[in-house]
Protein backbone atom coordinates (compact mmCIF):
# COMPACT_ATOMS: atom_id res chain seq x y z
CA UNK A 1 0.00 0.00 0.00
CA UNK A 2 2.72 2.00 0.72
CA UNK A 3 4.67 3.41 -2.32
CA UNK A 4 6.97 6.54 -3.15
CA UNK A 5 7.05 8.74 -5.78
CA UNK A 6 7.10 12.38 -6.93
CA UNK A 7 4.38 14.08 -7.60
CA UNK A 8 4.19 17.44 -9.06
CA UNK A 9 1.65 19.63 -7.70
CA UNK A 10 0.08 22.68 -8.77
CA UNK A 11 0.51 25.68 -6.02
CA UNK A 12 -0.48 29.07 -6.86
CA UNK A 13 0.17 28.77 -10.59
CA UNK A 14 3.78 27.51 -10.21
CA UNK A 15 4.97 23.62 -10.42
CA UNK A 16 6.49 22.54 -6.78
CA UNK A 17 7.84 19.33 -6.56
CA UNK A 18 7.10 17.70 -3.19
CA UNK A 19 7.95 14.50 -2.22
CA UNK A 20 4.93 11.75 -1.52
CA UNK A 21 5.47 8.73 0.33
CA UNK A 22 2.14 7.40 0.76
CA UNK A 23 -0.35 7.27 -1.69
CA UNK A 24 -3.20 4.90 -0.83
CA UNK A 25 -6.86 4.19 -2.03
CA UNK A 26 -9.17 3.78 0.26
CA UNK A 27 -12.88 2.50 -0.63
CA UNK A 28 -15.62 2.51 1.58
CA UNK A 29 -19.14 1.79 1.89
CA UNK A 30 -20.35 3.17 4.82
CA UNK A 31 -21.51 6.52 5.86
CA UNK A 32 -19.82 8.31 7.77
CA UNK A 33 -20.71 9.29 11.18
CA UNK A 34 -23.35 12.27 10.71
CA UNK A 35 -25.12 10.39 7.99
CA UNK A 36 -23.38 12.23 5.49
CA UNK A 37 -22.44 9.43 2.84
CA UNK A 38 -18.84 9.45 1.95
CA UNK A 39 -17.72 9.08 -1.54
CA UNK A 40 -16.59 5.97 -2.89
CA UNK A 41 -13.09 7.24 -3.80
CA UNK A 42 -10.59 8.75 -1.44
CA UNK A 43 -7.11 9.42 -2.77
CA UNK A 44 -4.87 9.59 0.98
CA UNK A 45 -1.83 11.46 0.02
CA UNK A 46 0.74 11.44 3.00
CA UNK A 47 3.14 13.73 2.72
CA UNK A 48 6.36 13.69 4.85
CA UNK A 49 7.70 17.20 3.35
CA UNK A 50 6.85 19.41 6.32
CA UNK A 51 4.83 22.92 6.37
CA UNK A 52 4.31 23.09 2.46
CA UNK A 53 0.92 23.60 1.88
CA UNK A 54 -0.24 21.46 -1.26
CA UNK A 55 -3.34 21.94 -2.94
CA UNK A 56 -5.92 18.35 -3.04
CA UNK A 57 -7.79 17.07 -5.80
CA UNK A 58 -10.82 19.14 -5.17
CA UNK A 59 -8.29 22.10 -5.27
CA UNK A 60 -9.03 23.00 -1.48
CA UNK A 61 -5.70 24.10 -0.10
CA UNK A 62 -4.28 22.93 3.43
CA UNK A 63 -1.33 22.63 5.88
CA UNK A 64 1.14 20.50 6.26
CA UNK A 65 1.27 18.36 8.88
CA UNK A 66 3.90 16.13 8.57
CA UNK A 67 2.00 13.37 8.29
CA UNK A 68 -1.06 12.44 6.36
CA UNK A 69 -3.75 14.42 6.87
CA UNK A 70 -6.94 11.64 6.45
CA UNK A 71 -5.55 9.28 8.45
CA UNK A 72 -2.75 11.79 10.69
CA UNK A 73 -0.37 9.41 13.02
CA UNK A 74 -1.62 6.18 11.66
CA UNK A 75 1.27 3.91 9.19
CA UNK A 76 -1.75 2.34 7.26
CA UNK A 77 -4.63 3.89 5.95
CA UNK A 78 -7.84 2.08 6.79
CA UNK A 79 -9.32 0.31 4.21
CA UNK A 80 -13.27 0.25 4.37
CA UNK A 81 -15.03 -3.52 4.78
CA UNK A 82 -17.03 -2.74 2.08
CA UNK A 83 -16.97 -6.00 -0.86
CA UNK A 84 -14.18 -3.84 -2.45
CA UNK A 85 -12.01 -3.93 -0.13
CA UNK A 86 -10.09 -7.15 -0.28
CA UNK A 87 -9.67 -6.17 -3.94
CA UNK A 88 -8.10 -3.22 -2.96
CA UNK A 89 -5.49 -4.97 -0.93
CA UNK A 90 -4.26 -6.38 -4.43
CA UNK A 91 -1.44 -4.17 -5.23
CA UNK A 92 -2.71 -4.41 -9.42
CA UNK A 93 -6.04 -2.51 -8.85
CA UNK A 94 -3.93 0.50 -6.75
CA UNK A 95 -1.85 1.02 -9.23
CA UNK A 96 -4.82 0.96 -12.13
CA UNK A 97 -6.39 3.21 -9.54
CA UNK A 98 -3.19 5.54 -9.15
CA UNK A 99 -2.25 5.31 -13.10
CA UNK A 100 -6.68 6.43 -13.83
CA UNK A 101 -6.62 9.08 -11.19
CA UNK A 102 -3.82 10.62 -13.16
CA UNK A 103 -1.55 12.42 -10.79
CA UNK A 104 1.44 12.45 -13.40
CA UNK A 105 4.37 9.80 -14.06
CA UNK A 106 5.79 9.25 -11.09
CA UNK A 107 2.96 7.21 -10.25
CA UNK A 108 4.02 4.94 -13.02
CA UNK A 109 7.76 5.09 -12.01
CA UNK A 110 7.80 4.11 -8.29
CA UNK A 111 11.04 2.74 -7.43
CA UNK A 112 12.96 3.08 -10.55
CA UNK A 113 15.90 4.88 -10.53
CA UNK A 114 17.53 5.96 -7.28
CA UNK A 115 14.21 4.51 -5.67
CA UNK A 116 14.43 1.30 -6.03
CA UNK A 117 16.27 -1.03 -3.85
CA UNK A 118 20.05 -1.49 -5.49
CA UNK A 119 20.81 -5.04 -3.40
CA UNK A 120 17.69 -6.71 -3.34
CA UNK A 121 16.59 -5.66 -6.80
CA UNK A 122 12.69 -5.45 -5.60
CA UNK A 123 10.99 -2.71 -7.20
CA UNK A 124 7.86 -2.67 -5.01
CA UNK A 125 7.66 -4.76 -1.75
CA UNK A 126 5.61 -4.69 1.44
CA UNK A 127 9.17 -4.78 3.36
CA UNK A 128 9.68 -1.64 2.57
CA UNK A 129 9.72 1.40 5.07
CA UNK A 130 9.53 4.69 3.65
CA UNK A 131 8.83 6.41 7.06
CA UNK A 132 12.46 5.27 8.14
CA UNK A 133 14.18 7.24 5.50
CA UNK A 134 11.43 9.67 3.33
CA UNK A 135 13.90 11.07 1.05
CA UNK A 136 15.42 7.98 -0.09
CA UNK A 137 13.21 4.42 1.10
CA UNK A 138 15.04 1.41 1.48
CA UNK A 139 13.99 -1.95 2.15
CA UNK A 140 14.81 -3.75 5.52
CA UNK A 141 16.59 -6.12 3.54
CA UNK A 142 19.13 -3.67 2.43
CA UNK A 143 19.50 -1.66 5.54
CA UNK A 144 20.63 -4.48 7.76
CA UNK A 145 23.11 -6.69 7.02
CA UNK A 146 22.74 -10.46 7.29
CA UNK A 147 24.24 -13.98 6.19
CA UNK A 148 21.76 -16.83 4.59
CA UNK A 149 22.28 -19.65 6.87
CA UNK A 150 19.34 -22.25 5.44
CA UNK A 151 20.26 -22.48 1.81
CA UNK A 152 19.40 -25.56 0.02
CA UNK A 153 21.65 -27.15 -3.18
CA UNK A 154 20.41 -29.78 -5.69
CA UNK A 155 22.31 -31.65 -3.55
CA UNK A 156 18.80 -31.60 -1.40
CA UNK A 157 16.78 -34.33 -3.24
CA UNK A 158 13.47 -32.61 -4.06
CA UNK A 159 13.88 -29.40 -2.04
CA UNK A 160 16.70 -27.58 -3.72
CA UNK A 161 17.30 -26.89 -7.34
CA UNK A 162 20.36 -24.22 -7.15
CA UNK A 163 23.42 -25.11 -8.25
CA UNK A 164 25.99 -24.26 -6.29
CA UNK A 165 28.66 -21.79 -8.68
CA UNK A 166 25.32 -20.00 -9.64
CA UNK A 167 23.88 -19.75 -5.66
CA UNK A 168 27.49 -18.41 -4.62
CA UNK A 169 27.74 -15.63 -7.46
CA UNK A 170 24.20 -14.67 -6.48
CA UNK A 171 24.75 -14.46 -2.78
CA UNK A 172 28.11 -11.97 -4.32
CA UNK A 173 26.11 -10.01 -6.03
CA UNK A 174 22.91 -9.44 -3.88
CA UNK A 175 23.99 -7.98 -0.46
CA UNK A 176 27.04 -9.76 0.04
CA UNK A 177 29.07 -7.28 -0.41
CA UNK A 178 32.01 -6.09 1.69
CA UNK A 179 32.32 -3.27 4.51
CA UNK A 180 28.48 -2.64 4.57
CA UNK B 1 32.91 -10.57 4.83
CA UNK B 2 29.71 -11.87 3.26
CA UNK B 3 28.93 -15.26 4.20
CA UNK B 4 26.57 -18.06 3.07
CA UNK B 5 25.65 -20.99 4.08
CA UNK B 6 24.39 -24.50 2.34
CA UNK B 7 22.79 -26.66 4.51
CA UNK B 8 21.47 -29.86 2.12
CA UNK B 9 19.29 -32.24 3.57
CA UNK B 10 21.28 -34.99 5.27
CA UNK B 11 24.36 -34.88 2.90
CA UNK B 12 27.42 -33.66 2.53
CA UNK B 13 28.16 -33.74 -1.17
CA UNK B 14 28.17 -30.44 -2.13
CA UNK B 15 30.90 -29.25 0.66
CA UNK B 16 34.03 -29.50 -1.26
CA UNK B 17 32.43 -27.81 -4.17
CA UNK B 18 30.83 -25.29 -2.17
CA UNK B 19 33.81 -24.44 -0.61
CA UNK B 20 35.79 -24.12 -3.92
CA UNK B 21 33.03 -21.85 -5.60
CA UNK B 22 32.92 -19.90 -2.66
CA UNK B 23 36.93 -19.11 -2.15
CA UNK B 24 37.08 -18.59 -5.60
CA UNK B 25 34.85 -14.87 -5.78
CA UNK B 26 36.07 -14.45 -2.13
CA UNK B 27 32.71 -15.12 0.03
CA UNK B 28 33.24 -16.91 3.07
CA UNK B 29 31.73 -20.80 2.77
CA UNK B 30 30.02 -22.30 6.24
CA UNK B 31 29.20 -25.55 5.45
CA UNK B 32 25.96 -26.89 7.24
CA UNK B 33 23.80 -29.81 7.00
CA UNK B 34 19.77 -30.31 8.31
CA UNK B 35 19.88 -33.28 9.84
CA UNK B 36 16.96 -35.38 11.41
CA UNK B 37 16.34 -35.86 14.84
CA UNK B 38 14.05 -38.66 15.39
CA UNK B 39 12.34 -39.44 19.17
CA UNK B 40 12.74 -43.18 18.38
CA UNK B 41 13.71 -44.88 15.48
CA UNK B 42 14.39 -42.96 12.38
CA UNK B 43 11.77 -44.65 10.28
CA UNK B 44 8.92 -43.97 12.84
CA UNK B 45 6.30 -41.33 11.22
CA UNK B 46 4.05 -40.81 14.61
CA UNK B 47 4.70 -39.65 17.65
CA UNK B 48 7.80 -41.44 20.04
CA UNK B 49 10.23 -41.24 22.75
CA UNK B 50 9.48 -40.64 26.33
CA UNK B 51 6.09 -38.95 26.32
CA UNK B 52 4.78 -40.76 22.99
CA UNK B 53 4.00 -37.90 21.68
CA UNK B 54 7.46 -36.70 20.30
CA UNK B 55 8.04 -35.95 16.50
CA UNK B 56 11.06 -35.78 14.47
CA UNK B 57 12.17 -32.48 13.07
CA UNK B 58 15.03 -30.84 11.47
CA UNK B 59 18.29 -29.65 13.26
CA UNK B 60 20.42 -27.19 11.07
CA UNK B 61 23.70 -27.40 11.54
CA UNK B 62 26.72 -25.38 11.10
CA UNK B 63 30.35 -25.62 11.03
CA UNK B 64 31.94 -23.34 12.96
CA UNK B 65 35.65 -24.19 13.17
CA UNK B 66 37.45 -26.12 10.12
CA UNK B 67 36.93 -28.90 11.91
CA UNK B 68 33.40 -28.55 12.01
CA UNK B 69 32.03 -30.59 8.93
CA UNK B 70 33.98 -33.57 10.39
CA UNK B 71 31.54 -33.87 13.02
CA UNK B 72 28.67 -33.67 10.89
CA UNK B 73 30.48 -36.75 8.49
CA UNK B 74 30.55 -38.42 11.63
CA UNK B 75 26.99 -38.05 12.09
CA UNK B 76 26.66 -39.06 9.25
CA UNK B 77 28.70 -42.37 8.85
CA UNK B 78 26.74 -43.43 11.96
CA UNK B 79 23.45 -43.59 10.18
CA UNK B 80 21.80 -47.21 10.22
Amino acid sequence: MIQTGVVKSQLAGAVVKVDFVCIAAVFTSEPRRGGTPVSSTHLITSRLTPNIPHRDRSGSRSEGTGRSRVVAGSRRPRVGRGPLASVIQSGILRSVIGAGIGLGPGLGSWYTGRDACPLCEIRRSPTLTPFDDPIRPRCLMSSRPFVHLHCHSHYSLLDGASKLPALVKRAKALGCQPSR
Amino acid sequence: MPAIAVTDHGNLHGAVEFLREAKAIDLKPIIGMEAYVAPGRRTEKSGGGHSGNEHNFHLTLLAATGGGPQPHAALLARLP
